[in-house]
């Protein structure tokens, strides 16, 4: 009876969940070797294309960053990689917004974990984060999408999964591109059509010890395997900063210090990288810091040029 | 740890395979280790304080002397340590409690600048300090034997399935099936198992999606001021879900393991009157006020007048029971008032019953009995879903000053937003369906879990998977809502 109705859940699984970007993500990474490997929130999923950082360098990378990305999914993310592979550098994007909030229960909190192979990762992961959310986490993870829309795409689900299809052609939207290094190209939005502006704030109190946590930890394994982690902060546009000069000083003074601290190179480009990238709302698509094609690639050469410029030994 | 956590699914599998490995006579320690485990989660201060508490108990129950008839100094040493054991136990109560609510109430009406202490409240602290006085009373009354490792007594007052939200139990019910437990029976499993998905249906189908309108609702009653009204409805059938869900689903765990406890609820919302609501509504409760606190004051034995007396200090005690503010105390007399009234009116609503020649088997009589009954103690309800008295203004003004039921569709759905709501109001109003015809093939003595059982195993099969798969499918999405009853 046990036996039959795990073998019920299994199914619905198979046949309910999606099959999202980090699919192809963790399945890149866990199976092809990366030398940089990009972690972080969606500022990092539009704004870095590996392509194009690590060009002309014969390095390869994979972008692993996305929307919902806590401190927390970002180190048992590294955890992972180390256990499969190690690459030589990490690059991880750091936005203020998730210094200050906890992970939400909800729609992509299973986004990471649910991909994740059978590893020691997967197992301290699931102690972690899955042991306290409730049964359906764990017996029926597919109860974080809604049914309407799962149900009319279940036959192309499970026909993705039945032949371990990792091609991208169903993950295309109608706003953006997946490409198969992890890259979300996004397309060009009119300054005008931006959503408007939320608000922001920041302060040193805010910030939520379990993610300052996971940065340490992040940071620790990274010098107990001898990997170059870097760190950077994206572009905003000048008019989102205009709007909430305060906080976003306050949060990048706490970022870099923070990372200074513990000799943890951060390259913001907000502040000290200011004059390297443009910060009018020609490179965006909203006031979110989320950057369109052309920008995303202007983006990654600027990148590329600091992380081989100022440390190029360290990457070989 | 949540009822509905991985976290107590893996306990409950792990308990389950090393109760049954382990010879019977061992089997209370594996029940005592998981509920240690289970409540260690609730941090060091609480799991200190119910230990104290137990052992203080268990102490002074065991030095308790059993009087024989004219053994006056026996009566008197047990009298004392009667009186040590439920001060003790009591005075934490209260000081945990409802210092705060003092200091806060103090400050309040005589402007005095008290420091209101951030006291740490342990979980469950409510129930078992009732289950722990309860024994000590059955112990001084002579009513039950008296527990003889100390251990043993710990499990009686730590036992897991009920430790978070009842039923408070009895001591000569539950003690025996905690130490001697019976061997497994693949009936009483599967029964277990069906309870367990009764619960989480009415819990996470019913319950959750219920919480996800009255919450909107009660949020910006002014915005949905045309169906503020139904808010409260909402709740009564929400809260009925959620606390009769939760215990069905702790029941069911125990039944796993072979131990039966106390039902605590039956079908209340099909009861006639107040006083029938309260008889079958967290009915562990009921049965200690009234054995503990309503019969030794006189009960129904010392006039009518007295009995509605007696009636309001029970409720009054309830109300103050469930939690440390006002609205609790206001909740608790407005139900004590509305029971004395009824006691005290009954001769009269007799003689207007026979004037309008109603009879008890009338069906209409009955059905708007059952209505009003359901208005009232909804009504009742508002105090629970509010926190001062300013919002219970508020909320009343909205209920009664605009109607309209489209204003339902503009309420998002939780994460899944307002598209999702026709489904979400139609799973609920499904799941409500289901409760009610179960409810009432009960209230006609009809056990469908009983006709289940008769069913081949794989029809069984079946139907469980009819009744636990819409949970994941249909509930709210966002992690499970929590057990309001928990929080007493």
């Amino acid at each position: 009876m046990v036996l039959a109705f795990w073998l019920v859940c299994r199914f619905l699984d198979f046949a309910l969940y999606p099959c999202t970007y980090m699919r192809n993500d963790v399945h890149s990474v866990t199976t092809e070797h990366h030398d940089v490997v990009f972690l972080g929130t969606s500022d990092g999923k539009m704004g870095i294309d590996p392509d194009t950082v690590l060009e002309g360098t014969g390095l390869t990378g994979h972008n692993l960053c996305n929307g919902n990305q806590y401190p927390v999914d970002s180190y048992y993310l590294l955890r992972l990689l180390v256990e499969k592979q190690k690459p030589s550098t990490v690059v991880y994007e750091v936005d203020m917004n998730y210094l200050i909030s906890e992970k939400e229960r909800g729609n992509n909190y299973l986004l990471f974990y649910h991909e994740f192979p059978f590893s020691q990762a997967k197992l301290s992961y699931f102690f972690d984060t899955i042991l306290t959310s409730d049964f359906r986490a764990w017996l029926f993870p597919f109860y974080e999408y809604p049914l309407t829309t799962e149900l009319s795409r279940m036959g192309e689900t499970m026909r993705i999964k039945w032949n371990n299809d990792y091609g991208t052609e169903h993950l295309a939207g109608e706003t953006a591109f997946y490409h198969e290094n992890g890259y979300m190209e996004r397309y060009p939005v009119a300054a005008e059509d931006f959503p408007a502006i939320s608000s922001r704030s920041f302060t040193p109190e805010m910030v939520k010890a379990e993610n300052i946590e996971y940065m340490e930890k992040m940071i620790a394994l990274c010098k107990e395997k001898g990997i170059r982690l870097v760190t950077i902060v994206t572009p905003q546009t000048d008019t989102v900063v205009a709007t909430f000069p305060e906080a976003y000083a306050t949060a990048w003074e706490y970022i870099e210090t923070f990372f200074a601290e513990r000799g943890i190179e951060c390259f913001n480009f907000n502040t000290d990288y200011y004059e390297r990238f443009p910060h009018d709302t020609s490179v965006f698509v909203d006031y979110n810091g989320h950057m369109n094609g052309d920008g995303a690639r202007a983006f990654s050469a600027v990148l590329r040029e600091l992380l081989f410029q100022k440390n190029k030994t360290a990457v070989n | 740890m949540d009822l509905t956590s991985n976290a107590l699914l893996i306990l409950v599998s792990a308990a389950l395979i090393v109760f049954y490995l382990v010879p019977r006579k061992f089997r209370w320690t594996v029940l005592l280790l998981a509920s240690i485990v289970y409540y260690a989660g609730y941090g060091i201060t609480a799991i200190s304080a119910l230990i104290f508490s137990a052992f203080l108990t268990f102490l002074c129950a065991y030095l308790m002397p059993v009087p024989k008839e004219g053994e006056e100094t026996k009566k008197t040493d047990a009298l004392f340590y009667l009186i040590v054991g439920l001060s003790l136990n009591l005075a934490m109560l209260l000081y945990l409690k409802y210092t705060g609510f003092l200091f806060d109430s103090l400050n309040r009406f005589f402007s005095m600048q008290l420091t209101i202490p951030d006291l740490l409240l342990p979980a469950g602290i409510s129930y078992y300090t009732l289950q722990t006085c309860g024994y000590l009373v059955d112990v001084y009354r002579g009513s039950c034997e008296k527990a003889t490792n100390p251990f043993q007594y710990l499990l009686f007052v730590l036992y897991f399935p009920q430790i978070a939200q009842g039923p408070i139990a009895r001591f000569p019910h539950l003690y025996p099936q905690l130490i001697e437990p019976k061997p497994f029976r693949f009936g009483r499993f599967k029964s277990g198992i069906v309870r367990i998905a009764y619960g989480l249906f009415k819990k996470m189908l019913l319950a959750d999606w219920l919480t996800v309108f009255r919450t909107a609702i009660f949020e910006e009653p002014e915005a949905y001021a045309g169906i503020t009204i139904f808010g409260v409805v909402l709740y009564s059938l929400e809260l009925y879900g959620n606390f009769s869900g939760g215990i069905d689903m702790m029941r069911g765990v125990s039944e796993l393991f072979g131990v039966i406890m106390d039902e605590n609820f039956e079908q209340p919302y099909l009861a006639t009157s107040t006083a029938n609501f309260w008889r079958r509504w967290h009915m562990s409760l009921g049965r200690f006020f009234r054995s503990y606190v309503y019969i030794p004051l006189g009960g129904n034995r010392k006039g009518t007048f007295r009995t509605a007396v007696n009636t309001f200090i029970v409720f009054f005690l309830s109300g103050i029971w469930h939690g440390a503010s006002w609205a609790y105390v206001v909740w608790g007399s407005f139900h004590g008032v509305i029971c004395a009234l009824g006691i005290l009116l009954a001769g009269l609503f007799a003689k207007m019953r026979t004037a309008l020649h109603m009879t008890e088997e009338n069906m209409f009589w009955r059905l708007f009995r059952m209505a009003r009954t359901f208005g009232i103690i909804s009504f009742g309800w508002y105090f629970f879903c509010v926190t001062t008295f300013e919002e219970f203004a508020l909320v009343l003004r909205c209920s009664v000053s605009s109607f309209n039921p489209s204003l339902f569709l503009e309420i998002p759905a939780g994460s899944l937003g307002t598209a999702y709501t026709p489904y979400a109001l139609m799973t609920a109003a499904v799941a409500l369906t289901v409760v009610i015809v179960v409810s009432v093939l009960r209230e006609h003595g009809i056990r469908l879990s009983f006709r289940i059982s008769k069913l081949p195993l794989t029809v069984q099969f079946l139907i469980l998977l009819v009744m636990v798969l819409p949970v994941p499918l249909l509930a709210p999405t966002g992690i499970a809502k929590g057990f309001i009853y928990a929080a007493f």
